[in-house]
């Protein structure tokens, strides 16, 4: 798998199945029946990324929701795409 | 307490009882069912099945047929294979079985396949790939009436859910189901549909059981665990579900109700989808997690933490049923 950088388009996988519960936001993988829950913030990107966009993109989104400087958001929120890539959450465009 | 089981005239050598089905798989004739909310047409005899006169064509059909013939070689442990809308069961000594559709079940016994463990078979994993195939919701428990609603006990191996059931059916409550929580949205309000009118319980617990009920057999032949068929405390018609239970070992001391909300009561949902497991990607997987998110939004969900020992099954029931009242 390439490198994901802030300008690597990503977008939900076709093979995930997400709803709120309780405010709880939990994903499914048809591929392999798992679960995984997600917090308020990983809720947010994973409801963004319906469509695509960069992690460019997600990062000024997430900047307008919290208060957080721009270095620590880009490297949280590539970790965190990095990991959903791994669990087949997510691909890259 | 007395039991008053009905022990059939033709008693096996081990002196349990026979299930009085035919001896060999496949009767003569067409038998005709309803269960589940389904109708069954069938040319194997279910003893425990609800008969039910079907006009025209049943909702689903249990055939025999070729699937590999006769010079096939069965794999040394049971194979599934699956494809959507499409799940095969590749028996090691019992059966090839394939469900597809959600309307069709195929059945080529293997050269000496036992057909009590066939029914089992088919009255388990084969009805649950057509439940998946329908995008039916089943969840894998004992349905208890509590007056006009239901709750569903689930519950890991060992736990003793049958025997909890029997003491809730001692009590005078009624059942839809001792296995299946077969669960629908009647008009947005989720109710379970009757399913079999048939308990499952090891052969030490029949003592406990004192409503009138009848022994069909052994659910395996060389397993000591008991196939009970009770009409008479069985509800046949689709009840309003109010919540669910899961029961669970713990070291705490007392026993407990823990509320499951938000992703963990998704969990343990899913954990307790019947057979989903043993479908792979033949059944309707968005229907089932679309009815799960909406089941986990609408119906109360507790965890009950028993302790290391447990109590009596009466007790429990006891407990239970005060929590019931109460909330």
């Amino acid at each position: 798998m390439k490198p994901i950088t802030l300008d690597t388009i990503v977008k939900k996988s076709e093979d995930i199945f997400t709803g709120t519960i309780d405010d709880e936001m939990v994903a499914m993988s048809i591929a392999n029946g798992k679960y995984y829950q997600l917090n308020k913030t990983g809720s947010i990107i994973l409801a963004l990324l319906e469509n695509p966009h960069s992690i460019r993109e997600l990062c000024e989104t997430i900047q307008c929701h919290y208060r957080v400087d721009g270095g620590v958001c880009r490297e949280d929120i590539l970790e965190f795409i990095n990991e959903m890539a791994t669990l087949n959450l997510i691909i890259v465009i | 307490m007395a039991s008053n089981s009905t022990i059939p005239d033709k008693a096996m050598d081990d002196g349990i009882g026979y299930l009085p089905a035919p001896a060999e798989l496949f009767s003569a004739g067409i038998h005709t069912y309803r269960a589940y909310g389904l109708t069954f047409s069938s040319e194997i005899c279910f003893p425990q099945w609800p008969d039910f006169s079907v006009t025209g064509e049943a909702d689903v059909s249990i055939r025999q047929g070729v699937i590999f013939g006769k010079n096939y070689t069965p794999p040394d442990s049971v194979q599934i294979e699956s494809s959507p809308g499409h799940v095969l069961l590749r028996g090691s000594q019992s059966a090839t079985i394939r469900v597809s559709g959600g309307n069709a079940i195929i059945v080529e016994q293997l050269p000496g396949g036992n057909p009590a463990v066939i029914r089992q078979i088919l009255s388990g994993w084969a009805l649950a790939g057509i439940f998946h195939q329908r995008g039916m919701m089943p969840l894998h428990g004992s349905v208890i009436c509590d007056g006009d609603a239901c709750f569903v006990l689930c519950a890991e191996s060992g736990i003793g859910k049958s025997t909890l059931a029997i003491a809730f059916l001692n009590a005078g409550h009624t059942y839809l189901d001792d296995n299946v929580a077969l669960i629908h949205f009647e008009k947005d309000i989720p109710c379970v549909i009757p399913g079999l009118p048939e308990i499952r319980l090891w052969e030490d617990a029949l003592q406990h059981v004192a409503f009138e009920h009848r022994v069909v057999g052994r659910v395996k032949p060389d397993v000591n665990k008991l196939a009970l068929l009770s009409r008479a405390n069985f509800k046949n018609e689709p009840v309003i579900l109010k919540r669910i239970f899961i029961l669970r070992r713990t070291q705490n001391p007392d026993i407990s109700f823990v509320p499951l909300i938000g992703a963990a009561k998704f969990k343990v949902l899913w954990e307790h989808v019947f057979c989903v497991r043993f479908m792979g990607d033949s059944g309707n997987k968005l229907s089932l997690f679309q009815n799960l998110k909406k089941l986990a939004s609408d119906i109360a969900c507790f965890e009950i933490r028993l302790p290391a020992e447990l109590p009596s099954p009466d007790k429990l029931r006891e407990i239970i049923h005060d929590f019931n009242i109460m909330h």
